[in-house]
Order: structure tokens, then C-alpha cells, then sequence
């Protein structure tokens, strides 16, 4: 018991004393909003852990934030198994990073590779291709994360089939006004891809 | 037209008032427009009364950098986000600024002048202020980040390793 006695104080001390000096919250969200625009991509991920309302803020500055020069184009392509997203310099074809994800979003093993030339394979031979799936959700974080960070301004996705929300945000965060080249394709065909990108552009 | 003879008596949230030249005041949208929904006519009324909600102390910190930046360019000129960068900041506003960290309430100064820049539409103190705070937590750990920002953690530990999963995209 004395332990407890002696030992509750200090914490609800340190409570009162917090909750007198968060004067940082009561700052206008545009005045944080502000200070947070005014740091790196790399800062506004360590800032989002710091609390629950900074981590919302953090949110909403990213897309003022400056994002980093080191990927210029995204190109996210659906295979009868996997994921593929390239992400490349501008002109620089070699200077490229690869993620390989299976179609749940989980990045691909050896054994995943060597499982899919198979069904590639099976392919040649006569089997029938799987459909092209919606994107799941780990896959949207795959992409929302570079297009968040990198200034991309060629964004390809090939055999994607797109839902709105997907499209809305990429639409948000790429900035349709910076892109150069836009380029989408579902397995329905060119007409719908070019419906797509105009309502887009529009 | 600004009239630079021309008075504004300011009178705080603490009751206090403080009487400066248009040539300041032209810079905070707030008071410019006070001033022009009065309708009043700057020659013949010399002296006109706008309440501004910022106390005393803060007000005389306001007017202080007015007073350095009374020449400043108007309109501010607006930056693109690319632009925008935040170890631009004078060399007399750096010093102005470091002036309060020798008080106790540095941090309080900060956000305080923050607000007032904020709500007396002062864009030019806004950017130099939120640079400032931005600059003290630039480059620092999360835990460093809480004690300049004085805020406690509230999230679970479930939350905290979601958020790092998020953010540790490239590292997994």
C-alpha cells in the first residue's frame, strides 16, 4: 500500500501538469496547419506519432508540404497474380525502385516469384486468366504512400480496375494540374480508360 | 490610399489602448478592414478606435515587428508550396524572436504572437512565426517533438504501431 501511495502522486502530477501547458492545442488548426506545411514529408511522419490531434493535422499538411524530387513517375500494373509498382526518376530509366505484391497486398517471397512464372506458364498453355480484382486496401496504402511523399508527375495504372475513392484521392494528392502523363487501363479497353481520363482531367 | 499621418488607437482584450500610425497598421487585413467598415474618411477623421482580441503584451510584440516591417511590399507575396521554405527567415526577425526565449513563457510568447498574427490577418509575422516553431521541431525525435510541443501522448500502443507500419513503408 505505501508503495502505491508513493508512487500515484508523480503520475497525476504529471497529468495536471500537461494539461495546463498544452497551449499548443489551442492554437487555430490553420495557424498548426501552417507550421506543419513549413516541414519535410520525412519530419510529418515522426510528427504523426506525436499525438491524436497532430497525427490529424499532419493528415491535412502533407499535400502543402514539399515532397521529395527522388521519384518523378508511378507505375502501378495488375498481373493474372500480382502487383507491380514502379516508381522511376524522370529520364533516368535504370534508377528505379520495384515492389512485387501478391494480389492481397502481400510483398511477394522467392517462392511467390517462382509460383508465378508457373501460372504464367499455365497461361501459355491454354488456362484461363483470373479477373482483374478491385484494389485491395493494403494496396492503396502501397500507392497513397509514394504519392503522398515523392513529387510524382507521371502516374500510369495498367489493367486497374478503378473505384472512385481510389481515383479521387490520387487525384488529390498528385495534383491533375502537375501531371504530365496520366495513363489508365482496365481490362475493358481503351474506351472506358480514356472515359476515365477525361472525367479525370475534367 | 494609406494616409501615414493618419492614428489608429488600438484597445486590446485587457482593456489596454495603444495608438499607432496607419503606415503600420496597413499591414493587417483585420485592422484595414475595421477601419473600412467604419466607413470613415481618412482626412477628415483622424483618429479611429478598432478592439482587437489579443492582449497588451502580445500587441506591443505585434507592433515592435510592424514597426521594423512597416516598409515591407504590399500585398504579401503568396508562395506556391514549393516555395515555401522555412530558413529564409531575417536576420532581425531571428533576433526578435530569440529575444523571448530569455523569458520562462517562450513557448506561450510564440503561440501567442502566432495567434495574434492570425487574427490581425499579419501575413508576413504569420509565416515568421509558424517558420520559427517549425524550425524548433525540425529534424527531431518524436519524444523530442512532445516535450517542445508540450503535448502528451494519447495514443494506444495498438495505434502507435499501426501508425509506424504506415510510415515505415519504405523500410519493411
Amino acid at each position: 500500500l505505501q508503495m502505491d501511495n508513493s508512487m500515484s502522486p508523480p503520475l497525476k502530477k504529471r497529468k495536471e501538469d500537461s494539461s495546463d501547458t498544452d497551449v499548443f492545442s489551442l492554437l487555430p488548426d490553420d495557424c498548426i496547419l501552417s507550421v506543419f506545411s513549413f516541414l519535410k514529408q520525412i519530419d510529418l511522419d515522426v510528427l504523426s506519432s506525436v499525438s491524436q490531434k497532430v497525427h490529424s493535422l499532419v493528415n491535412q499538411a502533407r499535400s502543402k508540404s514539399s515532397r521529395s524530387q527522388l521519384f518523378h513517375s508511378l507505375r502501378l500494373y495488375q498481373s493474372c497474380f500480382s502487383f507491380k509498382l514502379t516508381m522511376r526518376r524522370h529520364g533516368v530509366k535504370l534508377d528505379m525502385v520495384t515492389i512485387d505484391t501478391m494480389r492481397d497486398g502481400r510483398l511477394m517471397k522467392p517462392s511467390d516469384h517462382i509460383a508465378e512464372h508457373r501460372s504464367v506458364e499455365a497461361l501459355m498453355l491454354g488456362a484461363e486468366r483470373p479477373p482483374d480484382q478491385s484494389i485491395p486496401l493494403a494496396i492503396h496504402r502501397l500507392v497513397f504512400f509514394p504519392i503522398q511523399r515523392f513529387d510524382i508527375h507521371k502516374l500510369e495504372m495498367i489493367n486497374i480496375t478503378l473505384d472512385d475513392t481510389f481515383t479521387e484521392y490520387c487525384k488529390i494528392w498528385t495534383g491533375v494540374h502537375q501531371l504530365e502523363k496520366l495513363m489508365i487501363s482496365d481490362a475493358h479497353g481503351e474506351t472506358e480508360a480514356i472515359g476515365r481520363r477525361s472525367q479525370w482531367l475534367a | 490610399r494609406i494616409y501615414p499621418l493618419m492614428r489608429v488607437t488600438l484597445t486590446t482584450s485587457d482593456g489596454a489602448s495603444v495608438t499607432v500610425s496607419r503606415q503600420l497598421t496597413k499591414h493587417s487585413g483585420f485592422i484595414e478592414k475595421a477601419i473600412t467598415d467604419m466607413a470613415v474618411d481618412d482626412n477628415a477623421v483622424p483618429l479611429s478606435a478598432v478592439a482587437v482580441d489579443v492582449d497588451d503584451a502580445t500587441l506591443k510584440l505585434v507592433i515592435e515587428w510592424l514597426t521594423e516591417h512597416r516598409d515591407d511590399a504590399l500585398p504579401y507575396p503568396e508562395k506556391t508550396d514549393e516555395e515555401r521554405r522555412a530558413d529564409d527567415i531575417p536576420a532581425w526577425d531571428q533576433a526578435f524572436v530569440q529575444k523571448w526565449d530569455t523569458k520562462e513563457d517562450q513557448q506561450q510568447t510564440l503561440y501567442a504572437v502566432i495567434t495574434a498574427a492570425d487574427k490581425l490577418d499579419i501575413k508576413g509575422l504569420l509565416d515568421m512565426t509558424c517558420k520559427t516553431l517549425a524550425n524548433k521541431i525540425n529534424g527531431k525525435t518524436v519524444e523530442e517533438m512532445r516535450e517542445i510541443l508540450q503535448l502528451e501522448c494519447d495514443f494506444t500502443e495498438e495505434e502507435l504501431a499501426e501508425i509506424r507500419k504506415e510510415n515505415a513503408w519504405c523500410e519493411n
